[in-house]
């Protein structure tokens, strides 16, 4: 459906984009998630026209968009874009704004439309409020149904949830999923959030200085995490040293570690295993130790910090009737069976 | 608490007293006077305001508007010269660019030779009303340029990718979005402009065109009816009273959106002629407005140096001078006492008595005048004193038409002492007058600044308040100019003419490094 191939993008000196693909199939829903300044707003404007890449091609539903020479007007690409602010047209109620982009159409086929998608975000008794009288969900609706009711074959988001509040984003989130896979629409959206992300993707990927580190499914994303910039920004978690054995296993100071996927290194070459906060588990039991460093309550479980005799510090999620003291020591034992590894270059 | 609200009270009250004495004037029974007026002043005066404020306000939107897009929107060379100098001519009052550029195109002057020789016919003049407009429109665009051009440049480009993402051309987006997302800018600017046109005296009266403030000042002191002077002055606030509605209404409706301060601004790339056509429509206003006069008036002052600068000259000067600072503090010390009374005593009563105290700047100076001074010379009768000689009458005159401009920048000073600053000063033991010296009053220096500044200069500039209630040894720069015009003897109004531009580059200068510099 969206097939972005090595796009380079920037002004001046700076490169905003550094090579970036990216594959979107039809009906999916995917998330560009990265720190501010990574380029995932250029990204999302090279698509709808407003920035003009330096190299590389967008392609959608096989048609060019930009590249091979040709650049394509934004008001000529059937991509709709929902701004980060709304962007509402402060002078016209909500039902004109989402109207406005549908003035082809005669009046009749107009009113029908807009009735249809005002009654599918549901905000049929207020067509007739201005923006203002509007609350920030009911505005970003308008902005959505304003972008939907073209039937664009894409749909860009800027940052959807950012001036919302918290409640409001998880609601929300779950609405504009059910709306968007009951139209079938296919729609990009960019965040830093990680959880706006999960609630509302198909898709993810990850970007850091221009460059897409992973782009995967939001499972495999947290779970299969392509390289250590990946789980680090994604999920969190610490790092474990150990050696690598012929046999697809790692020895680490907590025991011998199976290793997923197809990944070989050299025997005995130093790597370092990623071990999620809900991959160490407490038991009272086990043999192993470790020491409180410090710990967080978060209601239903505590985020230990808990470091072993070697001063590898690792992560761990504790229901949290196992209230322990900064200092203390308890048993600790690992709940994974398959370990993700990377090469570990600081050695 | 109830002593600031009273005080608030009081300076809205102070205020109102020209508007009260004018529309009480209108059942004094003036017999002949106004028969004559009816009959032979009225009709015309009417048309003539009227049409003025029509003309100066199409014409301005048009020019100002023009400006903004070009100068907010459009990659053309020049661009960033002119986004600040097309501000520039609001340092040459109105009656100043009048009589400029009226040498500059008169029967014997350069241009009209030249038009002689070119066509071999004699060039046409223009009418006093046309003339009039063009002067006024020349001089207040700026006004329109000025808050039409903060709209698009926080929100233009915004506009128009709005538009590009729904589907529309740029110049569909530009008709269908920013146009009107800027109208409420447009009306408020063009409600300033009218204003200013109703206010005006001193251009009209260059050209010997008759509007209200003309009649209003023949009444006063060509037949000596002031019950007549008020009577004109209570119908010209009637077209004031809708130029202030039209303001107030469209104020409110002017939000502003900030914009993504990571947003790099854009400007819309146009073919070579395009950019060419920009560049040349912002040159002609340019020198028009602004290049042109001041050169003729730098030509002239040369001229007349020796014979112009004398005792006399300085005499003039001080004035001015004297004058100026005088209401400056007066304004500030009025702005402070309001600003503080909105602070310690708030409610309807402060905020109303805030806002009716700083609707003076609506009020033509001429109705300012009369006024103030009937309703001063009634008060000295009654307390057995003559007051009317004195400069009490002028400073109630500018404190009431620039409170507005001197109270804004105190404000926002206020605005920015929350309350959470003065509980933390309180918090670390420094309170009363110490907390004034150490707290408030280095954070509200800019703002007493800014305010005195600026009042200043508009007193410089300032033509009817002072020429009709002035005492004797009063002549400031710009009754000298008005002096020296009336008789046809523009050379040797040029020397004071500049020295008012000059005064009134500051605030000029001072607006451009506070708004947008893109």
């Amino acid at each position: 459906m969206l097939t972005i191939h090595n796009l380079y993008a920037g002004y001046g000196d700076t490169n905003v984009l550094q090579g970036l693909d990216l594959e979107l199939g039809k009906g999916r829903i995917g998330c560009l998630l990265g720190d501010s300044g990574c380029g995932k707003t250029t990204l999302l404007r090279c698509i709808a026209g407003f920035e003009c890449p330096t190299d590389g091609r967008i392609l959608l539903d096989g048609q060019t968009l930009v590249g091979d020479g040709t650049h394509r007007a934004p008001e000529r690409r059937p991509v709709g874009l929902v701004f980060q602010d709304f962007a509402l047209l402060p002078h016209l109620n909500a039902a004109n704004n989402v109207a406005f982009g549908l003035s082809h159409l005669p009046a009749d086929a107009r009113r029908q439309r807009v009735a249809d998608m005002l009654e599918l975000v549901g905000l049929s008794h207020y067509a007739d409020r201005l923006p203002h009288q509007l609350s920030g969900g009911q505005q970003q609706r308008v902005a959505l149904a304003r972008s939907l009711v073209r039937e664009p074959k894409l749909l860009l988001l800027d940052e959807p949830f950012s001036s919302l509040d918290a409640g409001m984003r998880q609601q929300l989130g779950g609405d504009i999923r059910a709306w968007l896979k009951a139209l079938d629409m296919t729609a990009l959206f960019v965040t830093h959030d990680q959880q706006e992300a999960f609630v509302l993707a198909d898709d993810i990927g990850i970007m850091q200085a221009g460059r897409l580190l992973q782009w995967d499914t939001a499972y495999r994303v947290y779970h299969e995490p392509a390289c250590r910039e990946a789980a680090d920004f994604l999920g969190g978690g610490a790092w474990l040293p150990g050696r690598f054995d012929a046999n697809s296993s790692v020895n680490t100071e907590l025991g011998q570690l199976r290793v997923s996927g197809e990944v070989t290194f050299s025997h005995n070459a130093a790597v370092s295993v990623l071990l999620r906060p809900d991959d160490v588990v407490h038991d009272d039991d086990a043999p192993l130790r470790a020491e409180v460093v410090s710990k967080q309550f978060r209601g239903a479980m505590f985020l230990y910090e808990l470091r072993l005799i070697s001063g590898t510090v690792l992560q761990s999620l504790v229901p949290s009737h196992h209230d322990h003291e900064v200092g203390e020591h308890i048993g600790i034992r690992l709940d994974t069976e398959h370990c993700v590894v990377f090469a570990d270059h600081r050695r | 608490m109830t002593a600031w609200r009273l005080a608030a009270l009081a300076i809205a009250l102070l205020m109102l007293l020209p508007l009260g004495v004018a529309v009480g004037a209108l059942a004094t029974p003036t017999g002949d006077i106004w028969a004559h007026l009816t009959e032979h002043v009225l009709p015309a005066v009417v048309r003539n305001t009227a049409g003025l404020s029509v003309c100066v306000a199409i014409a301005s939107a048009v020019l100002g508007g023009t400006a903004a897009w070009l100068t907010a929107m459009v990659d053309f060379p020049g661009r960033r010269f002119f986004a600040w100098a097309l501000l520039l001519p609001l340092a040459l009052p109105g009656y100043v660019i009048a009589f400029a550029l009226a040498g500059v195109f008169d029967y014997s002057g350069a241009v009209a030779n030249l038009w002689q020789s070119l066509f071999g016919v004699r060039m046409p003049r223009l009418g006093a009303g046309t003339a009039s407009a063009v002067c006024l429109s020349l001089t207040l665009y700026p006004y329109v340029y000025l808050l039409v051009r903060q709209a698009f440049v926080t929100q233009g480009q915004r506009c128009l990718e709005v538009a590009q993402s729904l589907g529309m051309d740029r110049l569909t987006g530009f008709r269908r979005v920013a146009l009107p997302m800027a109208r409420p800018w447009f009306a408020t600017g063009v409600a300033l402009v009218v204003m200013e046109t109703l206010a005006d005296f001193g251009t009209v009266k260059v050209f010997n065109f008759d509007t209200f403030t003309t009649a209003i000042y023949g009444a006063w002191f060509g037949l000596f009816s002031l019950p007549a002077a008020l009577q004109l002055s209570a119908l010209l606030l009637l077209f004031v009273a809708l130029a202030v509605a039209g303001e107030q209404f469209w104020r409110s409706k002017a939000r502003y959106v900030s914009r993504d301060a990571a947003a790099r601004p854009r400007y819309l790339v146009v073919s070579r002629t395009q950019a060419l056509l920009a560049c040349t429509f912002c040159v002609l206003l340019f020198a028009v407005a602004f290049v042109v006069p001041v050169l003729q008036l730098v030509l002239w002052a040369i001229e007349m140096a020796s014979s112009e600068i004398t005792l006399r000259y300085w005499s003039f000067v001080r004035a001015s001078v004297s004058l100026g600072v005088m209401a400056a503090v007066f304004v500030t010390l009025l702005g402070l006492l309001l600003g503080y009374s909105e602070r310690r005593a708030p409610g309807i009563a402060t905020t109303w008595s805030v806002r009716i105290a700083t609707l003076g700047y609506a009020m033509p100076g001429t109705v300012l005048a009369v006024g103030f001074f009937v309703a001063v010379s009634a008060t000295g009768d009654w307390l057995g004193v003559t007051l009317t000689g004195t400069i009490l009458v002028m400073l109630l005159a500018y404190a009431a038409r620039f409170l507005a401009v001197g109270y804004g920048p105190l404000g926002t000073g206020l605005q920015r002492i929350t309350p959470n600053i003065d509980d933390a000063a309180r918090g670390l033991g420094v309170s009363g007058l110490s907390l004034l010296r150490r707290v408030h009053w280095p954070m509200l220096r800019t703002g007493v600044a800014t305010a005195a500044l600026l009042v200043f200069v508009d007193v410089m500039k300032e033509l009817p308040i002072t020429l009709l209630t002035r005492p004797f040894g009063w002549d400031t720069l710009a009754v000298r100019i008005f002096q020296l015009t009336t008789e046809g003897e523009w050379q040797r109004a040029a020397i004071p003419a500049l020295a008012i531009v000059a005064a009134g580059l500051l605030p000029v200068l001072w607006l451009h490094r506070h708004s947008d510099r893109h």
